[in-house]
This record gives C-alpha cells, structure tokens and sequence, in this order.
C-alpha cells in the first residue's frame, strides 16, 4: 500500500514539473531560513568547546544597589563578587573576570584592535580551551600579577605571522606581554567566552578595583550536575542577603542574579517576565509559525490546484470504495515526501551557505555547522510544515463526490 | 464585466479566500522592508550637522566611583589630558565629551512639565571647531562663559523649535533638572548617525571645573591633520597610557564607527529584504502555478466565450483582471490595516511621506508581480480552441 503511495506521489510529481518545482522552492527556501536560524541560536547557546559545560556554568551578570538617593544598575564589581561568589555550598569551581574591552597592538605601523578579557587562573579549568600550542597562565602567574597573556590564533597570525608564540613578547597598550599559550578561536557570539587575549585579573588589582561593587566584572560559578543549579542559585541569594545587611548603610535594596547565559538574556531583555526562558522559545516558536505562515499558504494553494487536477482519480478511487480517510493518508504522505525531499536540499544548501558565512567574517570567527541537532530540528521542521500544508488541502480532497469528480475530471 | 468578474471570484470564494490571504501577507511584509529602506534612505540623505573624517575619538576608561573626592581626582586627569593631546603637532583641535556621535548611548535630560525630552552633549571649548560646528544664530561657548553663574548652552534647531516655537530661543532658559539658557542655536544635530532621524540636542557648557555641575568626561575627541595615521594612535596612546597609567584608553576613527554603526544597522533589514524578495517571488511562482491550474480547469467555459466571439485580447484581458482583483482584495485589506497606525497616530519616527510612499510602493510591486504571474496563464487561455473545448461535453 506505501509502496503505491509513493509511485503515485512520485508519477504525480512528474507529470506537473512545474508544480513540483514551485512547491520544492517554497519548502527549501522556507526550511533554508528555519534551519539557518536554528543554526545560529544553537551556536550561541548551545554546549560547544569552549564552553562544553555551558548548560550548567551560571554567570553574575549584573546587580543593582538600591540607595537612598541612588539606584546603579551595573556590571557587578569585584569586591560584590568576592564577597557573593567564592566558595558557594554545592559549586565546584568560581571564577571573577572582566567583560572585555578593546585594546590595541601595533604591528607595522599599523593598528590591530584586539578585545582583552581579564580572568583568573579557575577559568581555564572550567572552560575546555583548545590549545594549539603552550598551555593557559596558571594561579602562580595570577597570583604574582606577571604579566602574562594567552592569545587566539587570529592574533597570532596577525601579529607574529603564523610562527609559534609561545615564549614570545607582545606589546599591547604600552605594555610588554609574555605569551605562555594560543588557542583556537572563540567566535564573537559566544559572548562569555569571547575574546583575543586573555590576561590575569590580578594585574588590575588596585585598591579602587578592589573596593568596588559594580564595574565591569562577571561571575562565573561551575555546578557539578544540572539538578544543582537551584540550590547553588538560592545560595547565591542568601550571599546577596547577607551582602546587603552588612552594607546596609549604603544600599536599601541589592539585587543580582547566578544564572544561566540564555536566563541572562532574557532576563536582560525585560519582555518576557516570569514566563521567563519558556517565554522565550515560546516567543521564538511563534515569530518561525508567522514566519511560515506565507510559505504554507502558497503551499496550501498549489496543493489544491493539483487536487483540482487529480479530481478524476480521486473519483475513481472513491468509486471503488477508497475511505476519505485513505485519501487524506495518501495525500498527506506525497505532502510529506515533498517536504522531507525539500528540507533534505535545504541542509545541503545551508551547509554550503553556512561555509560561506563562516568564510566571509560577517561573525567573527564563528564556525556555524549544520550538526545533528540542527539537521534534527530541520526534519521535525519539515514534517511540521509537510502536515501543516498538506491537512486542509487533503480534507478539500476526501470531501470530493465521486460523482461529479467522474464528470467533472478534464481531459 | 467587472460585475462579471465578480461573480466569477466570488464562485470559487473557497480557493480566493487562500490567495487573498496570501497576497496580504506578501504585502505586510514587503511594506514593513520597503517602509524600513525608504526610512533609512530618507534619513541618509539629510545633512549630518557636523564633519566626522580626520577626527579621533578616544574612549577613557576610569574606575567610577560615587565618591566625589575620586570624581575631583578623575576630573584634573581628564583636564590634563585634554591639555596634553593638544599639544600634538598632528591635533588642530582637541574636545572632551561623554559619548561619542555615532552611538546609541545618550544621556537625557526632560522638562517633565511640558513633555519634551532632549539629549544632553557635554561639549568643552572647542567641540565646535573639532566636529565643525556652525552656530546659525546665538553664538558658540567662549572662555568667559567659565565664570557665568547660569548654565550657558547651545541647541539645535529641532530643541529650538519643540520648546520656543517661532520664538527666538536666543536668552531664554530651558528647564531640565536644573535650568539652561541658551546663547546659540545649531542646525540639526544627529548624533547617533546618518540613519537616524534629527533628535533634540543640547549642547551644555563643560569647563571640566568641578563634580558639583559638571560631569567627568568619557571621551576625547581630536581633529587631525588630513593623511594622520593608526601610526599617530600609537603615539597618543602611549602618552595618554604614561599620564594616566590607571585609566585605560582606545582610540578609534570616527569615520571608522561610522562604518561599523552602519553596518549593524543595515545588516538586519538586508537581511530581511533578502527573505522578503524570496517570498514574494514564491508567490508569484504560487500565483502563477494557481491561474494555469485554474485555466486548464475552465477549459469549458473559455472555450464557449470564444465560441460566442469573445476575441483573444478579451481573455487573456480576463484572465489578468481576475488575477489583478483577487490581488486587490487582499491589498486592500493589508492598506485598511496599515493605514490604522497614523489613523491612531502611532506613527512612532516615520514621517507621513515615508509611510505612504512605501504604501504606494508595495502595492505597485504586488501588482506587478500579480502582472507576471498572470502572463503565462493568460496565453494558454488564449490558446484553447472553441472545438477542443466544446467538444469536451
């Protein structure tokens, strides 16, 4: 019985080339944007070296002090963090560094602006760095302040020419650097991770720094298992507590929050509320619906034009005793042949698409790969779209009388 | 005929519903990327009001602090520095301001009473001569203004016009959070860039004196010679680095922030021009795909109208118009949504041209496609032969 579904689909999409053609650009074009899409978010926030453990490294991205006549809604500093962030119950590893900010080298009179993050020594341990060459600074480097850096492999091909650098010297904003390790490129969107250089935190050790409760820093707590992450969150919370009484002079009111990157975001972005991330796929999932809405419908719309073409089959067939519900099945099934043809064309494309984006630096240093979870999502996708497309026309169809299907077949 | 025509749509209502639709949704899409460009293009094509090439802008990075006696601190650094950078042989013209033209973050300042906001620009005393600043009426900040006992400042003409009028502002005080008087007033100051549209601008006096009124700048901007280097950036760095070794500085090409605004702006809408294209190209593949299927149907009805003397022109005319008013409908309906922002004045930034130029725009670029996609289908109607389909029955 399949197997005569799938000859028919098959005459049947040979015989109107045309129909076939308009109906495979509208899938692959549709799927391409999905499935590019899809590409992309899973680049930000999915697991990906370096960031292997992302789904349970929670990060201190902001506090806000509430006082009698101010409010600063900041990055936390480092005198917050060392006193919220060390050593939480439950946490494996913490980790303080700065945001990163531009900073520059000269090479052959020429400027190369490098983005410099400042880190301390726990950081290599809890992220999965692929070094090329050397090895990370370690807690004897940080904790002598040398001045020490770890660099990417752009950066060494740029400023050393592609030579091994390790053990060699790079000026960077006046001063005189040791690098001890390149490692490969983090892209841009990997916001956390992100950046050209890597220095020791302890080199902006002042007494300023020191003091302060908002600046420029982060927080990054490592959790040993996911089921984890709620109790080291309410730790964190009562750290906090405990901050704000001791501070109580100063501020009424402190908030922050130990939270996953994606939680940072939307969060961040203030709009979703307590629905929070689930919001957030909620929203995303509805923008790729509205987006498809066009697409299905086109779909919708040539879908039935063919029905109109087959009524005379499909007459025959109700003649002979076919159900409406085989009808439906087997209308369905080509639908979803097409589409799965489609989307299989719109990975090949978006793999070759990918490469170029990869290649053209728009994102800097991001390597956007069709993986399995993209391709996944591109098939669940696909099947979404193949049925959404395919059920109204399919009902159209099996509500045909015979009859006048017979009379009214052309040609 | 067009009565005609309309019985014949309304018979196959089932089918036209789905491609009215269609059409609706071809057009929300095309008129949000064509109302976006049209926006973009409009506002690029306005004066800037100052000069951005050949000048530096250098980013100071200082630990803040809310301890006024750390704001003296930061305040004499940035005042010796501003000093020092000038004396460069390369500089023409050295200024400290907060945020740099060409990016989103502002600091604002309002008249709660009568509901005007406007941008506030710190501007030492030579912003005007490092970003060429032409004051069209008033005049610009002198040295004296330092022993003023109000706030001297300069505003732009948008400010000018939303507060005073047709007055002349010249002498007359703003009130923000505290008062301002105005001693001159520039053309339109758009600070976030080409794209943006003019926004109310103030430009407030800063003698770099004290915390108390005046706020530590951020950013030092520096008018260069023509042909100035990054190898000149070098320079300046490592002397700024030696004053200030706390404080941590990157310099940047105006122009060259220009560039990388422009980019992060545009990139979202080319994007989005690109699938928007794709789409309605596949309607117009949709469209045509459903007219054939729709003349290969009528075969009989097409064929009796020849029969009867209907000429070629007449069928094929027939066949577009249907195709032309199946389009209206939903054009109609997208223009009866659309129309219903600046009905309710919710316009937001784009002006009433730009709105209905991009309404006209989409609709003549739907029915042009609705155009193409018809020409196929309307010549295999043509092509039926009055026996062929007589014969049929």
């Amino acid at each position: 019985m399949w197997k005569n579904y799938l000859k028919i689909a098959f005459k049947v999409f040979l015989r109107r080339k045309f129909f076939t053609f308009i109906s495979l650009f509208a899938i692959v074009f549709t799927l391409l944007v999905l499935i590019l899409t899809s590409s992309v978010l899973d680049h930000m926030l999915g697991n990906h070296p370096p960031e292997s453990r992302f789904n349970r490294i929670l990060g201190v991205f902001r506090v806000q002090l509430f006082g009698e006549q101010m409010f600063i809604n900041s990055s936390p500093g480092y005198a917050f963090l060392e006193s919220c962030l060390r050593d939480l119950p439950g946490a494996a590893a913490d980790c303080i560094l700065t945001e990163g900010r531009e900073s520059n080298a000269y090479i052959n009179q020429a400027k190369l602006p490098l983005n410099i993050k400042h880190t301390e020594a726990s950081f290599w341990d809890m992220m999965d760095f692929e070094f090329l060459e050397g090895g990370p600074f370690g807690p004897e480097d940080v904790r002598q302040a040398r001045h020490v850096i770890v660099i990417n492999e752009a950066t060494r091909d740029q400023y050393f020419g592609g030579e091994p650098a390790t053990g060699k010297f790079m000026d960077l904003d006046g001063r005189r650097f040791r690098v001890t390790g390149v490692v490969a490129n983090v892209s841009r969107l990997r916001n956390v991770c992100f950046a050209d250089v890597w220095a020791p935190l302890s080199l902006l050790l002042t007494d300023t720094f020191r003091a302060q409760n908002f600046g420029s820093c982060r927080g990054l707590i490592l959790v040993p298992d996911p089921a984890d992450i709620p109790m080291v969150k309410q730790e964190f919370a009562a750290r906090v507590r405990l901050f704000q009484e001791a501070n109580a002079k100063e501020y009424n009111r402190v908030e922050s929050w130990a939270e996953l990157y994606l939680e940072s975001i939307v969060r961040e972005s203030g709009s979703f509320g307590k629905a929070g991330v689930t919001g957030f796929f909620v929203i995303i999932f509805f923008m790729m619906v509205l987006f498809m809405f066009i697409p299905t419908l086109n779909l919708v719309n040539i879908n039935i034009s063919r029905i109109m073409e087959r009524e005379s089959e499909i007459g025959v067939r109700k003649a002979f005793g076919a159900s409406s519900r085989a009808l439906v099945v087997q209308f369905v099934t080509e639908n979803v042949l097409l589409t799965l043809t489609g989307g299989l064309v719109a990975v090949v494309l978006a793999f070759f698409l990918l490469q170029a984006i990869n290649d053209s630096g728009l994102l800097p240093y991001a390597q956007l790969t069709v993986n399995w979870r993209v391709i996944l999502a591109g098939l669940a996708l696909a099947l979404f779209f193949g049925m959404m497309s395919g059920v109204y026309p399919a009902w159209r169809m099996s509500r045909l009388h015979p009859a006048q299907a017979l009379r009214g077949g052309e040609r | 005929m067009t009565r005609h025509l309309l019985k014949l749509i309304w018979n196959r209502k089932k089918s036209n519903v789905l491609l009215i639709l269609e059409v609706f949704g071809s057009f929300l899409a095309l008129f949000f990327i064509s109302l976006m460009s049209l926006h973009y293009t409009d506002n690029f094509r306005q004066p800037l009001g100052y000069e951005y090439r050949n000048v530096i802008s250098v980013d100071m990075n200082y630990a803040r602090s809310l301890d006024p006696a750390d704001g003296e601190r930061n305040m004499l650094q940035a005042r010796e520095l501003l000093r020092a950078v000038d004396q460069f042989p390369e500089v023409e013209a050295a200024a400290a301001t907060f945020f740099p033209p060409f990016t989103s973050s502002g600091w604002w300042d309002d008249d709660t009473d009568r509901q005007i906001q406007w941008q506030m620009v710190p501007a030492t005393l030579d912003l005007d001569k490092v970003l060429d600043l032409h004051v069209a009426e008033g005049r610009w900040f002198e040295q004296a203004d330092e022993a003023l006992d109000w706030r001297p400042v300069v505003i732009n003409r948008e400010l000018a016009e939303a507060y005073f009028g047709d007055e002349s502002p010249l002498g007359k005080y703003i009130h923000g959070h505290t008062d301002y008087r105005v001693v001159g007033v520039v053309p339109s100051f758009r600070k976030k860039g080409d794209l943006s549209v003019a926004e109310n601008i103030m430009l407030m006096f800063s003698p770099m004196r004290d915390v108390e009124n005046d706020i530590v700048p951020q950013t030092l901007l520096l008018r260069v010679r023509p042909g100035t280097s990054a190898v000149f950036e070098e320079k300046l760095l490592a002397r700024l680095k030696q004053l200030a070794p706390d404080w941590s500085f990157a310099a940047e090409f105006l122009a060259a922030i220009r560039e990388r605004a422009l980019r992060d702006t545009l990139m979202p809408v080319t994007i989005g021009a690109i699938i928007v294209g794709f789409l309605i190209v596949m309607v117009a593949f949709g469209l045509t795909g459903v007219m054939w299927q729709n003349v290969t149907q009528r075969t009989m009805e097409i064929g009796l109208r020849r029969a009867q003397g209907a000429s070629v022109r007449s069928i094929f005319r027939q066949i577009l118009t249907e195709l032309l008013v199946i389009c209206s409908f939903g054009l109609l309906l997208g223009v009866i949504v659309i129309i219903q922002f600046p009905l309710l004045d919710q316009l937001g930034e784009f002006s009433l041209r730009i709105y209905s130029l991009s309404i006209i725009l989409s609709v003549l670029v739907i029915l042009g496609f609705a155009v193409l996609s018809g020409l196929y289908p309307g010549w295999l109607a043509t092509r039926i032969q009055p026996a062929e389909a007589l014969h049929h029955e």
